[in-house]
């Protein structure tokens, strides 16, 4: 008895949060997902504009990675955005909204170099499970 | 545990007086009380299967204050597997036509506990029916033979006197009343034969000595050993064997295939010592012990084995609510950590004494009781509630808090108290969102909302190189769960 509950408990929290790390393309791609599962991601990128100041506190900028190119959002609501320096690599964590093209973050810093090196390894774990998520996803 | 079975020997009848009389039920021997076994065998050990085939299976049920019997079971893998973990020690038996069988004499006992009983049973696979009853339906009075130790009560050596007697007692075989102190973590290993090994040391201690190692090296002891509460839980051992530890300078006792322990036995001479823990607890003698041991007993090195969120879940699935914690490693996010918004979430007071969190509206300790109603007698430490995030999902609900919160936030429950808001707020985001190391225990239960109960026992940004490869690698050293 006690067990069944228990594991009743696990499955109804099998879509859980998923903190995805990826590029943008992928990110775009594992986007259309969200609406199965909650996913929350990690890009890595180059400032590639100024940042500037938009309505409600927020804070518009450009974040590319090879030709991808991705307008961001932060919205300064319990703290302000660091100051950002253009060219260099940032960590941008948020979600993407598909149908505004915007990638809304919630977290924002540069990017540290073992990061920078390391990241495409983390989009290739990622990859690797989402495929597979979502390959489980469809047969059921 | 490995005597022989070949040449049947005939079913003898019921053991005279030894057991209950079984009731002949359509030609069968059914041993027709609930019976409780007090200990049991692993599954499976070195010498438990002869050539490659045949498995063995032991433990020892009691259905009355006097009587108690030895129960072996041989059979293909499979059969042994899922009769062992149909039950635990305390679980109700009902044996349907065992063998019953002579015991033969000192070789019997040298490997198995020593019953009053002249006879051992025998189940086999074909013949006998073994079956379980849950605690519910589980008659009273064997209930409390779980608290009734096998030997006589007051036949036990105190700490102290196996201390004081030292090494003229290596080697000895005897029974021990203790309390438990500290249960330290199971730890794993392979054996120079490639087996696959664990121990789990217990620190004890009574009126004479404080701090007494007894070691458990197989997992249903382990698992036993879990079960208990430091400076609540007492215990009776019965035919452990005492070493002098040449290494440690000490004495040490180690469960062997001949104990049997019955936890917080309800005995005269165990009552002494739940008045003399309590009184400790009061005194707050224990506490700089306890604070030691603590944090001796876990040491994060010895934990190795790394999960993704959704591998701990299925783990936890497989378990079938087995008690024993997991312990690993996770490399993931704090995706849930909420410091800066209502201090009281996450600040909790506990008792001085015992370092138990006490109740919020009395403002007193459940374990101390009464003595601690003062509010002088508690202090503030984190009590944080985060969630883990990987990249195949969340685990909710894991605790951070006392020492280790301070350790994760760089900064003491009294200073962050100190902080002003927005630098309680910069002060979440160094971790929240950050690509973290995390090692956790998790303990089911079916109690907790999420199904889990984990805790967190460090946390630190990780090393994305370190991260990276052991995700890719998936080298999950993965070794007895």
């Amino acid at each position: 008895q006690d067990i069944s509950l228990f594991q009743l408990k696990l499955k109804e929290k099998r879509n859980s949060l998923r903190i995805i790390s990826a590029v943008i393309e992928s990110m775009k791609h594992w986007s259309q997902y969200t609406y199965k599962t909650p996913l929350l991601f990690e890009v890595l990128g180059t400032l590639d504009s100024a940042v500037t100041s938009g309505a409600y506190g927020a804070k518009n900028f450009l974040l590319r990675d090879g030709k991808e190119s991705l307008p961001c959002v932060f919205y300064e609501i319990d703290r302000e955005l660091p100051r950002l320096i253009r060219g260099r690599v940032l960590r941008c964590m948020g979600n993407y909204d598909t149908k505004r093209n915007i990638f809304k973050c919630v977290s924002v810093r540069p990017a540290t170099i073992p990061e920078q090196n390391t990241f495409q390894e983390f989009v290739k774990i990622a990859d690797v499970e989402m495929t597979a998520y979502v390959k489980t996803m469809n047969e059921i | 545990m490995a005597q022989g079975v070949g040449g049947h020997t005939e079913a003898v009848g019921p053991a005279q007086g030894q057991v209950r009389t079984p009731d002949k039920k359509n030609g069968l021997f059914q041993f027709n009380t609930g019976l409780c076994c007090p200990f049991r065998s692993a599954p499976k050990s070195c010498s438990s299967y002869i050539g490659s085939e045949r498995y063995t299976f032991s433990f020892t049920i009691r259905d009355s204050p006097t009587y108690f019997i030895n129960v072996n079971s041989w059979g293909r893998e499979e059969y042994i597997r899922s009769l062992s973990e149909s039950f635990r020690v305390g679980d109700c038996v009902t044996i349907e036509n065992p063998l019953v069988q002579s015991k033969e004499g000192e070789k019997e006992e040298k490997f198995n506990p020593v019953t009053p009983s002249c006879y051992k049973l025998l189940i086999s696979e074909n013949h006998s029916v073994v079956k379980t009853s849950s605690c519910y339906e589980m008659d009273t009075k064997l209930l409390s033979l779980l608290h009734l130790p096998v030997k006589d009560p007051q036949d036990y050596y105190s700490l102290g006197d196996i201390t004081a007697n030292g090494q003229s007692l290596d080697g000895r075989i005897l029974n021990v009343l203790a309390a438990v102190m500290s249960v330290g973590e199971p730890k794993y290993f392979i054996t120079s034969d490639k087996r696959k090994g664990q121990r789990c040391e217990v620190k004890l201690y009574d009126e004479t000595e404080m701090s007494f190692p007894i070691i458990c090296w197989d997992n249903e002891s382990i698992q036993l050993a879990q079960s208990w509460i430091p400076r609540e839980t007492v215990i009776f051992a019965s035919d452990v064997r005492v070493n002098f530890d040449k290494f440690r300078n000490c004495m040490t006792a180690t469960v062997i295939s001949k104990t049997i322990i019955t936890t917080n036995p309800e005995t005269a001479e165990a009552n002494v010592l739940f008045s003399f823990i309590r009184e400790s607890a009061q005194s707050g003698a224990l506490h700089d012990k306890m604070e030691e041991q603590s944090k001796e007993s876990i040491n994060l090195e010895t934990i190795v084995d790394v999960y993704t969120v959704k591998q701990l879940k299925e783990k936890a699935l497989q378990s079938d609510g087995k008690p024993e914690p997991v312990f690993g490693i996770i490399y993931g996010y704090i995706s849930m950590l909420d410091i800066d918004d209502n201090v009281s979430k996450v600040i909790r007071n506990r008792c001085s004494v015992c370092r138990f969190v006490v109740n919020e509206m009395s403002n007193t300790c459940t374990f101390c009781g009464d003595i601690s109603s003062d509010s002088k007698s508690t202090f503030v430490s984190f009590d944080i509630l985060v969630d883990l995030t990987d990249h195949t999902g969340t685990l909710y609900s894991c605790y951070l808090s006392d020492c280790i919160a301070e350790e994760t936030l760089g900064c003491t429950v009294q200073e962050f108290l100190t902080l002003p808001e927005d630098k309680r707020t910069a002060l979440k985001w160094q971790l929240l969102l950050e690509r973290s190391k995390i090692y956790f225990k998790i303990t089911l239960s079916s109690n907790w909302r999420t199904g889990l109960k984990a805790n967190i026992l460090s946390c630190k940004l990780a090393n994305p190189i370190e991260a990276s490869q052991s995700l890719l690698g998936k080298r999950l050293h993965h070794v007895a769960w």
